[in-house]
């Protein structure tokens, strides 16, 4: 019989807090996490939105902040998350074994270190020949940059210090694959411990992409809401009025443990991973297939992996970006796949509340949809005043609806193709 | 332990790389023990860090990509992963047209992808203030604007698989495996288990990297692990040998057509070679341990011992402690067999190709399979005295019929490892 695979500890930082409860009260209360960028000085950029995590000290994870001096935002994200997660499954205490346990990621690069970085091109620049002169810049590269900062924005970092805090020595990968990354690493991880590779795996993600170059290189795309004067409004999925995505930054962790350890130590357990669906559109690295052809096949692949039919399913956390594209092809998947049943399960977008983690969004979502399946209770779309003809689901809106879950399903589409498709279910009794 | 009856065999190579573009040349040059090392051609280096590189030089991309504009969204590791896997692609002989897109998929390994910095040039220029110091309100007004829409997709590690995706209409599982140095032989096991498990049958897996640009050989050299040999590029890289002192920065992809069995006979498939074995481990401050973790996890896999190997493709990039470290790894790992077992380093050839390294060393022995010789490792003169005692090739031999490991250990310490059989029909 296949292993089966359980969710026995949550780890989460985010723009609407630092721990996993207060993250789901904001989200059950409706709130946005979205305000004025603070990072940088975005006051002359075409966006000046993000969600940002607030206040954020290493401290609060028990470490000393001058000993992650080199690392991004993402790598503290990523141990603040783990930590959590890993306390709150207990597991570490209850009879760990390294060898049987691993890690799974879909984290992020770290940030460039910037000033020095573009600095160091302007003045190597010859704007007569528009040429870098490459042997000034390097030069003065290496009296500048630093060795272990520039070593940590390799996006395997993270994987790497989570084994070493952990004592983790099996399996260990980092995939980024945009905004699929962490979704596909749960998938991943999942079939790490079916397969029997491993026992337990600490899977998610982390990124921060608030910084000059990330928001440069998404605006330049058109891709990110430009709705300045109102932040807490900016973020709309599947409202008529919506006008890009905005950024947000964070970090989800989870335990997975095989169900019969987590059950024999008697471990809380939030829900079991029982669907795990990846596809690509292999349309092109701009748009996702108009016909949604690649998130149809993800869905589907999902539910078989799960072995449910489409009505079984009883909420759908949506990738729901707030981009046209994303909305109305998100929209015609779900329909294709789950035919009438499609306007009878609640399908909502927390990016209304947290904006777009990017390679961590799939892994705070999943975490939301465990949440949600443990109180009953669905999280809404916020800011969804005004309905796009083109969407015409229950998109929950604007309050938290209280409803019975069994089985629910999250989708992660990432920039490129990439359609990941996961299937949480609540464990019977 | 998976009870998975499927087989995953090896039916197409692909090679861009330091030794020449195509897998006719790279054998050419392995056979003749010729280096692919030379002074670097495509930038200035200055002298602290290094002037030499395992370059790719025959390499015309516009030969495997025909619109310009799709060219211009991929960096150079983009562009040497795309060549590499058409040219896979074509030695396999597989119609992609004929697969069922959803059972066909992709996984690369990449690294973070440096940028171009000529074209960051004018923009960021035009944004330094009175003062020399970056303005982000000039850029924001000015700057930013500069750089073409779809700047940002040109330097994303998942694009060398979203591209090859999009050539193939590959539409199954795809996946990109950033891990250092261990990225190319973890993405080539994750396609591995992806057809195991029954999610595809056929995935073109490999690697992609370019440490030959201003930025990869700085954070090379802030590490203090490039060598200092400028002077005889072919000599430079010597792993395992008691001249060696330090890494020599390579760039190439390599891409390999995995296939279920069934599936590759059916269609009359050539075939390389079967992989039976993978396994991960992951210890950031005990390198050593890493190494026999995820090689004893693959030997496990494929169900064999270390006597029973035919060679093993290591790590061995060159740098002093690192080679001893890992000499000490792997005589642990071959016990008594450690005399017997040919070790080959093609690092001695092509340089640190970083998240390339593994597929292109893995196409390597592979060719040498096809070929009937085992090439030997270069410039492997005195063994260094404070290693462990291995047999590294020196002369080329009769390629052993006998299963091969590699394994890829990353700098922060995760390691894949792989056994692959020779196909024994």
């Amino acid at each position: 019989m296949q292993r089966r695979v359980a969710v026995t500890g949550i780890g989460m930082i985010a723009p609407l807090g630092h721990d996993p409860e207060s993250i789901w009260k904001a989200l059950k209360e409706g709130k946005s996490g979205i305000d004025r960028i603070s990072l940088f000085d975005a006051s002359e950029f075409p966006t000046k939105i993000a969600g940002e995590v607030k206040d954020f000290s290493l401290n609060e994870a028990g470490e000393e902040e001058k000993d992650w001096v080199y690392c991004g935002r993402n790598i503290q994200f990523a141990i603040t998350a783990a930590k959590q997660a890993v306390a709150d499954s207990g597991f570490h205490d209850n009879g760990h074994e390294p060898e049987r346990t691993g890690i799974y990621l879909g984290a992020g690069e770290g940030r460039q270190d910037f000033f020095n970085f573009v600095e160091l091109i302007a003045h190597a620049y010859d704007r007569e020949e528009r040429e870098v002169d490459t042997a000034q810049f390097i030069t003065e590269a290496m009296q500048r940059l630093h060795a272990v900062r520039e070593l940590e924005q390799e996006p395997g970092m993270s994987a790497s210090h989570l084994a070493e805090m952990f004592d983790a020595e099996g399996p260990n990968l980092n995939c980024l694959t945009a905004c699929a990354a962490s979704s596909q690493a749960i998938g991943e991880a999942t079939e790490i411990i079916r397969r029997g590779d491993a026992d337990v795996m600490i899977s998610g993600g982390t990124h921060s992409m608030i910084h000059p170059f990330g928001v440069s290189g998404f605006n330049l795309l058109t891709a990110l809401s430009t709705n300045n004067g109102a932040p807490a409004q900016a973020s709309r999925p599947f409202d008529l009025n919506r006008d890009g995505f905005v950024i947000g930054e964070g970090a989800g962790m989870l335990v997975l443990e095989e169900l019969e350890r987590a059950r024999k130590r008697g471990a809380k357990i939030y829900g079991e991973i029982t669907g795990y669906g990846s596809t690509a559109d292999a349309f092109r690295i701009t748009d996702t297939h108009p016909t949604g052809r690649g998130a149809i096949a993800c869905l589907k692949e999902a539910l078989k992996d799960a072995k449910l039919n489409p009505e079984q399913i009883s909420y759908i956390n949506a990738h729901g970006t707030s981009t046209e594209v994303n909305d109305r092809v998100e929209t015609i998947a779900v329909k294709e796949v789950f035919g009438d049943a499609a306007y009878k399960i609640p399908v909502s977008s927390t990016k209304s509340m947290t904006g777009h983690l990017i390679a961590a969004a799939g892994s705070v979502e999943l975490i939301f949809m465990l949440m949600a399946m443990s109180e009953n209770i669905v999280p809404p779309t916020i800011n969804y005043d005004t309905p796009d003809p083109e969407c015409d689901l229950d998109y929950v809106p604007n309050e938290a609806r209280e409803c019975p879950l069994t089985h629910c399903i999250s989708n992660s589409f990432g920039f490129g193709g990439q359609n990941i498709s996961l299937v949480a279910s609540r464990l019977a009794d | 332990m998976s009870g998975s009856d499927r087989r995953i065999v090896i039916t197409g190579l692909g090679a861009v790389t330091p030794l020449g573009t195509g897998n006719d040349t790279v054998w050419q040059a392995l056979a003749a023990g010729k280096s692919g090392i030379m002074p670097i051609e495509s930038f200035l280096s200055d002298e602290t860090t290094t002037r030499i590189a395992g370059e790719v030089r025959d390499f015309d991309p516009k030969k495997f990509v025909k619109q310009r504009k799709s060219l211009k969204v991929m960096a150079r590791d983009i562009q040497l992963a795309v060549g590499a896997a058409h040219l896979a692609v074509t030695d396999s002989t597989i119609d992609p047209e004929k697969v069922d897109p959803l059972r066909f998929g992709v996984c690369f390994g990449a690294s973070m992808i440096a940028s171009d910095l000529d074209e960051l040039g004018m923009p960021v220029s035009e944004s330094i203030n009175g003062s020399r110091r970056f303005d982000l309100k000039k850029w924001g007004v000015e700057g930013m604007e500069q750089l073409f829409p779809l700047w940002m997709l040109k330097y994303l590690p998942n694009m060398p698989a979203c591209h090859v995706s999009i050539f193939y209409d590959a539409q199954g599982p795809n996946n990109s495996i950033t891990a250092g140095e261990a990225s190319s032989t973890l993405a080539m096991g994750e396609a591995f288990r992806v057809i195991e498990r029954d999610s595809a049958d056929v995935m073109i897996t490999g690697g992609t990297d370019s440490k030959i640009n201003p930025l990869a050989i700085v954070r090379l050299a802030l590490l203090d692990r490039l060598t200092h040999r400028g002077d005889d590029p072919a000599k430079a890289s010597r792993p395992f040998d008691a001249g060696h002192d330090g890494l020599v920065p390579g760039e190439g992809s390599a891409s390999l057509v995995f296939e279920e069995l069934e599936h590759a006979k059916a269609r009359g498939a050539t075939i390389y070679g079967e992989v039976t074995g993978f396994g991960v481990s992951c210890l950031p401050k005990k390198h050593g341990t890493a190494i026999t973790s995820a090689v004893k996890r693959a030997l496990a896999d494929a169900g064999i011992e270390a006597s029973d190997l035919g060679h093993v493709i290591p790590t061995g990039t060159s740098c002093r402690d690192e080679d001893r470290l890992e000499s000490f790894a792997l005589a642990e790992i071959l016990g008594d067999s450690a005399k017997d077992v040919p070790v080959v380093a093609y690092k001695s050839y092509t340089g640190q190709i970083g998240a390339g390294s593994g597929s292109v060393e893995l196409l390597a022995s592979l060719l040498g399979h096809k070929h009937g010789v085992l090439p030997a490792t270069l410039n492997y003169e005195r063994p260094d005295p404070e290693a462990a005692e291995l047999k590294v090739l020196r002369e080329p031999v009769d390629f052993p019929n006998k299963p091969l490991l590699t394994y890829d250990l990353s700098h922060s310490g995760q390691c894949g490892a792989l056994v692959i059989n020779p196909f024994q029909g």
